[in-house]
């Protein structure tokens, strides 16, 4: 009876444990602020070869409110890219579009490599990486070849694309579209049309978008442009773990199908 | 009888009905008191579920007799010297283990469930604040309970996306949709965010509801 008893009491304990909020870190942190849980390569991009490059990934999004105020924000990735196809991009995870607004949060570094396939995602201030197996179906290759690519008109009339013609953007040759779309008055409880308008640049050497503008009076503006362009291979360091990492497995893998 | 005068007095040891005068007079111990009834009652039928585990002989028998020499009771054989140390030692070892155990097997069995949104209209507002080209469904993985974020352009289907895991305040929720009481506000929830190739924040899905 008295061991029952003692095996209860522990069970209460175990069970009053149980009670407290999971993750590592316990604690309820700052008011208002957020936590870094962990970081997990997801599904890799299209795999693009021979065209190596280095540059940063500039994305300026601006929204101004009703009253006149102004949201502003700047998100900058350093992005690597081998002739293999392998890439890398480095960015600090800031606020993440306000859903953590007062973090403290890490930069992260995403490593993609479909020779190997493997991804990764590195912490470098705790020196450690997760590795995932994320695959791109193979029947999503299909749909479009970048960015801009899926916003073709088609037949749909509320689609309107048109050339810019072709220039120097950032260093580069590129050529440029601009897509006009337009949801008609009424569609979604509008009184007058809206139209969003999507203009880029795509540099075929590149064989990326090298500037970008989207502008929807819903959302307001957003730019993304590559700078400090450099189109020498990577180190190819720079798409491994660092051998002082500690590499873990992702419990979620390979769902995204077939290797390419 | 002020709260504090309460709860100093251990009202969960009291016969029942004692401190019914002060619950009723305070609705903030009221409520306090409830929660911490529920909270026992689920304890102990934990407790009781577990009521059939058995450890060993060798054990239960040096538990006994280390609580039965705390307790002045001189009951079948005793321990001294140094069988006294070792059968202590051994007890709340195999105490700690079973323990353990216990919590390992609870914590493993803990997966993060995917917080519903209890307002319906979640999904429309969220649906409404985003370009209509949002692709999230269809071969992507993102659409198992990923919703938009505000704000933000869509995932395109060649487009790299990675994840990022983070614990947020509940409060976060409510920008999206989902319905949180302000008592539960500062309270952190985890939360997977989908990043695009340009590193902006996409979409999220929340997991411990």
């Amino acid at each position: 009876m008295l061991m029952r008893t003692t095996l209860a009491g522990l069970m209460l304990l175990a069970a009053s444990a149980m009670a407290q909020p999971a993750g590592p870190g316990r604690g309820p942190g700052p008011f208002g602020g957020a936590r870094f849980l962990g970081a997990e390569a997801g599904m890799p991009g299209r795999v693009v070869k021979n065209a190596p490059y280095s540059a940063d990934v500039v994305t300026e999004t601006t929204q101004t409110l009703p009253d006149g105020n102004r949201i502003h924000q700047v998100t900058t990735v350093k992005m690597y890219r081998d002739s293999e196809g392998r890439t890398r991009s480095e960015q600090s995870l800031k606020n993440l579009n306000g859903l953590a607004p007062n973090a403290s949060l890490p930069e992260v570094v995403f490593i993609n490599d479909p020779v190997a396939g493997a991804n990764y995602a590195l912490n470098p201030s705790a020196r450690t990486a997760n590795k995932s197996a994320w695959m791109r179906p193979a029947m999503a290759m299909g749909r479009g070849a970048g960015r801009g690519a899926r916003r073709g008109g088609g037949d749909n009339p509320n689609v309107k694309t048109e050339s810019l013609g072709s220039q120097v953007v950032e260093g580069v040759q590129a050529d440029g579209t601009r897509t006009t779309m337009t949801i008609p008055a009424g569609r979604i409880g509008n009184e007058q049309p809206i139209q969003m308008v999507t203009e880029t640049w795509y540099s075929a050497d590149l064989k990326t978008v090298v500037l970008s503008k989207r502008s929807d009076p819903r959302m307001g503006e957003t730019v993304t442009r590559l700078s400090n362009v450099s189109r020498a291979e990577p180190p190819a360091t720079l798409f491994q773990v660092p051998a002082d990492y500690k590499v873990s497995e992702a419990p979620r893998q390979g769902r995204g199908g077939a290797k390419q | 009888m002020n709260c504090q005068d309460f709860w100093n007095t251990m009202p969960e040891l009291a016969r029942h009905g004692e401190y019914s005068g002060h619950l009723r007079e305070c609705t903030a111990c009221a409520a306090l008191w409830e929660r911490q009834r529920s909270l026992m009652a689920g304890l102990r039928a934990v407790a009781a579920e577990s009521g059939h585990w058995q450890a060993s002989a060798a054990v239960e028998a040096r538990l006994l007799a280390e609580f039965r020499s705390h307790a002045g009771m001189a009951s079948g054989p005793r321990f001294t010297g140094p069988a006294l140390v070792w059968g202590t030692l051994a007890g709340w070892a195999a105490a700690a283990a079973v323990l353990i155990a216990l919590a390992m097997f609870l914590v493993s069995g803990r997966q993060p469930q995917l917080a519903r949104r209890s307002a319906p209209a979640a999904a429309e507002w969220a649906a409404a604040q985003t370009s209509p080209d949002f692709v999230l469904t269809g071969d992507s993985p993102y659409d198992d309970g990923f919703i938009p974020l505000p704000n933000t352009e869509g995932i395109s289907p060649t487009e790299e996306v990675n994840l990022v895991r983070v614990e947020v305040p509940r409060s976060a929720m409510i920008e999206l949709g989902f319905a949180v009481s302000a008592e539960r506000a500062s309270e952190p929830v985890e939360a997977e965010v989908a990043l695009g190739a340009d590193g902006l924040a996409r979409a999220v899905r929340f997991l411990n509801e």
